[in-house]
């Protein structure tokens, strides 16, 4: 995701915040996408016991903080790849834990 | 033996804010405060209708049932409007949390009492809490700029638990205004849907996801279910 706002803010930008004021068709699409990726996540729930009881809503909420905070650097006309280590820490965390998630990170 | 009369209720509320009891009329600020506020609200309707890119000066007018003479008298430009709109109902949405976090002594306790506050005020002002949340990014630099300073205050709140993270690793420095943006964008998103109706159930997994950083999961989840 963040090699693709390098490349291409303006289309990143339209797929994660106009996209969200453009009509119901869109924001439909959206919210499917999003939902491939809590998928994603959801996955990590097996890794780790406490990973296992983590709210049902923690992948959704996940992705749309990352949507959100990608957005706004995008929206400000900044990149946001140099966030990308603490991005991925706060993703991973619920599913291995802060030190863990920060090792993998490299942040 | 002659009583006191006693003073109307209603009459002491109408002279706390500053009007009288039909003997004379309001005063001059108390009505542009009124038309304000009516304006305020319109403009967020209009937004969460249209789109703020859709929002007009004609379109809010006719949602306030306002002239556009008394809207100029109040607003100088539709981008000051906008920013007074999210000014105003974002400090509505501030003080319901506020008021919930004062009311209780310990740290865990009032970011469910906030939690639980925010998403009341969310299914009561469906609308207010959609422009807040979603519409007001499509508002400019400035706007987003004052979204991005509300969403800063709650994540300071959050941030103040970090002194509780005993055994836990403190999570990286910017953890707590991502949670919070994770947190507005997952109660934009029901709002989106249509179902604010839903959002007071969400209550013990925000609370648990709110807490989890800091106290750790575990306890975080007795705290949040308890």
């Amino acid at each position: 995701m963040l090699a693709h706002g390098e490349r291409a803010p303006a289309q990143l930008r339209f797929l994660l915040v106009d996209a969200q004021s453009a009509g119901s068709a869109l924001r439909a699409e959206q919210r499917r996408a999003a939902e491939r990726l809590s998928a994603a996540l959801h996955e990590g729930r097996a890794e780790d016991e406490d990973a296992a009881e983590l709210p049902p809503n923690t992948e959704e909420m996940l992705i749309a903080a990352l949507a959100w905070v990608v957005g706004c650097r995008l929206l400000d006309g900044e990149s946001p790849a140099p966030l990308e280590p603490e991005l991925v820490e706060f993703t991973l965390a619920p599913y291995l834990g802060v030190d863990e998630a920060r090792r993998f990170a490299g942040s | 033996m002659t009583s006191e009369p006693r003073p109307s209720r209603f009459a002491d509320q109408v002279a706390s804010l500053g009007l009288s009891t039909g003997l004379t009329a309001p005063s001059p600020e108390i009505i542009d405060e009124i038309q304000r506020g009516r304006v305020v609200d319109a403009l967020a309707a209009t937004a969460v209708e249209h789109g703020y890119a859709g929002v007009t000066v004609e379109r809010v007018l006719r949602h306030a049932h306002m002239s556009a003479r008394t809207f100029y008298a109040l607003f100088d430009s539709l981008e000051d409007w906008g920013h007074a709109a999210y000014r105003d109902l974002g400090c509505r949405f501030q003080a319901a949390l506020e008021a919930a976090w004062r009311r209780e002594d310990e740290w865990p306790s009032a970011v469910r009492a906030a939690i639980a506050a925010g998403l009341a005020f969310a299914a009561k002002e469906p609308v207010t809490a959609q422009f807040l949340a979603v519409e007001v990014r499509a508002g400019g630099p400035e706007a987003r700029a004052l979204q991005a300073a509300s969403i800063e205050r709650l994540a300071a709140k959050l941030r103040e638990g970090r002194s509780r993270c005993h055994g836990v690793a403190a999570p990286n420095r910017f953890a707590e205004w991502v949670l919070v943006a994770g947190l507005v964008s997952l109660v934009g998103d029901r709002l989106l849907a249509g179902r604010p109706h839903e959002l007071p159930a969400l209550e013990p997994e925000l609370v648990e996801l709110a807490l989890a950083p800091c106290l750790g999961a575990e306890p975080a989840r007795r705290l949040a279910r308890g």
